[in-house]
């Protein structure tokens, strides 16, 4: 397969797009995961590693949060990971999942054009289409900047009956046109990192976790969060100032949560 | 979260104290002693002023369970803490989150207390928001202490381990 032979860099252009200033893209048929790909750069290269994504054709080694494994099939999805150096405090570091979370939303709304399609956003970072998980995100932070790592499902969902928000893809709501080439949507989803990354960058965390929450399905809904330490329930009442999820549980106390996998519960995502 | 109810509580210790001295002063006793489960508060007379002791957070304190993701923050350090937070080979969170001693549930821990870890080593995760951020040793050293167990949730500038 020598699907994704190349590299694009900023300003330049091929048949299915252009890039944003301070933006580049390569390709790999294979790699263990793209934040490998990306993480690499950042050691090697420091800052003048910033903006740079990697779009894999397939992941090996491919992981989601706490090491657990994220099927990569080659066509089946779009594994990308890019570089990001913020001048930040690192306690401001965590906000920036609500701006990659809110791009991917954002690339796939411009996408589906089923309206029977919704199309919405879980704590802190999972993308939904009509409750089912599309599109996963993680984050790992190292010396001198952050990877950002997506995972969007473009066909062929992986089935697991233990998942409470059962995989979708992309081609699910595209029975209306051909859905774009992963190439294609690389293209679009860095322009909407741009765009959201600036955002957060120049007016602040604040005002992407406010833009994040308009499309978030659970404020108001009653949810189970398996944290860490064990399971917590409650009504989600919002999004924290840094990011954190508040509920508020039977007994009417409010709880933060910073860590954890939630389940909106049936009917409400 | 805490603030407004910290505002109350104190608010009613004042009154709880105000109730303890009219007794004192209508008795011939010496010295008072008030204790619940909650606060503790000892009068006694002499040159001194009235002079509260404070526990630790009351328990009705609106902060998050343990077991939800957040801790709550102590009312007043002990001095135990205090010891520590000041030590020079404090390793201290950048951010509130929850803390991880091994990369994965299963996989070996990081470092062990009593391992010498090299600068920039890895030692702990800190994760928020689905954000990994390693804490790293700033020097070489000896991981004297590690104050924090496997996936509890910590505070913004927490001490999560000694470096001597």
């Amino acid at each position: 397969m020598t699907d994704f032979p190349d590299r694009l860099d900023a300003g330049q252009s091929d048949k299915t797009g252009h890039l944003p200033a301070g933006w580049s893209i390569a390709f790999f048929d294979t790699a263990p995961s793209s934040n490998d790909l990306a993480l690499s750069a950042l050691a090697e290269q420091k800052n003048a590693a910033a903006g740079q994504c990697f779009v894999v054709g397939e992941q090996t080694r491919g992981r989601g949060r706490l090491g657990r494994q994220w099927t990569s099939n080659p066509g089946d999805g779009l594994y990308m990971s890019c570089v990001l150096c913020p001048d930040t405090p690192a306690h401001l570091l965590p906000s920036l999942s609500f701006a990659i979370s809110l791009a991917v939303h954002n690339m796939l709304a411009e996408q589906i054009r089923d309206d029977r399609a919704k199309i919405s956003l879980k704590w802190p970072n999972d993308v939904l289409v009509n409750g089912g998980k599309i599109a996963g995100i993680l984050l790992e932070a190292s010396a001198g900047g952050i990877v950002a790592g997506c995972g969007i499902n473009l066909k062929n969902a992986p089935t697991d009956p233990s998942q409470k928000h059962p995989a979708v893809s992309l081609d699910q709501f595209s029975a209306q046109h051909a859905p774009a080439s992963a190439r294609a949507l690389a293209f679009r989803l860095v322009h909407h990192l741009a765009e959201c990354y600036e955002v957060w960058e120049q007016k602040g965390h604040h005002k992407i976790i406010e833009s994040w929450q308009r499309y978030c399905a659970m404020i108001g809904a009653n949810v189970h969060i398996q944290t860490p330490k064990g399971l917590v329930t409650g009504r989600c009442t919002g999004i924290g100032g840094e990011g954190q999820l508040i509920l508020q549980d039977e007994a009417g106390q409010e709880i933060s949560i910073t860590a954890g996998d939630v389940e909106i519960m049936k009917g409400q995502a | 979260m805490a603030s407004s109810s910290k505002g109350k509580t104190f608010s009613a210790e004042t009154k709880l104290v105000e109730g303890l001295t009219a007794i004192l002063d209508a008795s011939n006793l010496t010295e008072l002693e008030f204790e619940t489960e909650e606060i503790s508060i000892r009068l006694s007379r002499g040159s001194t002023a009235v002079a509260p002791a404070m526990m630790p957070a009351p328990a009705a304190m609106p902060v998050a369970p343990a077991a939800a993701g957040a801790p709550a923050a102590p009312a007043a350090a002990s001095d135990a803490d205090t010891d520590i937070a000041s030590h020079p080979g404090a390793l201290k969170s950048p951010m509130v989150g929850t803390v991880y001693l091994a990369p994965e549930p299963d996989a070996p821990l990081f470092a062990k207390e009593g391992e010498q870890v090299k600068k920039g080593q890895t030692l702990f995760i800190v994760e928020a928001m689905k954000v990994m951020n390693p804490i790293t040793a700033p020097a070489d050293g000896k991981l004297t202490r590690v104050l924090v167990d496997n996936a509890q949730p910590i505070e913004f500038d927490q001490p999560l381990a000694i470096i001597e």
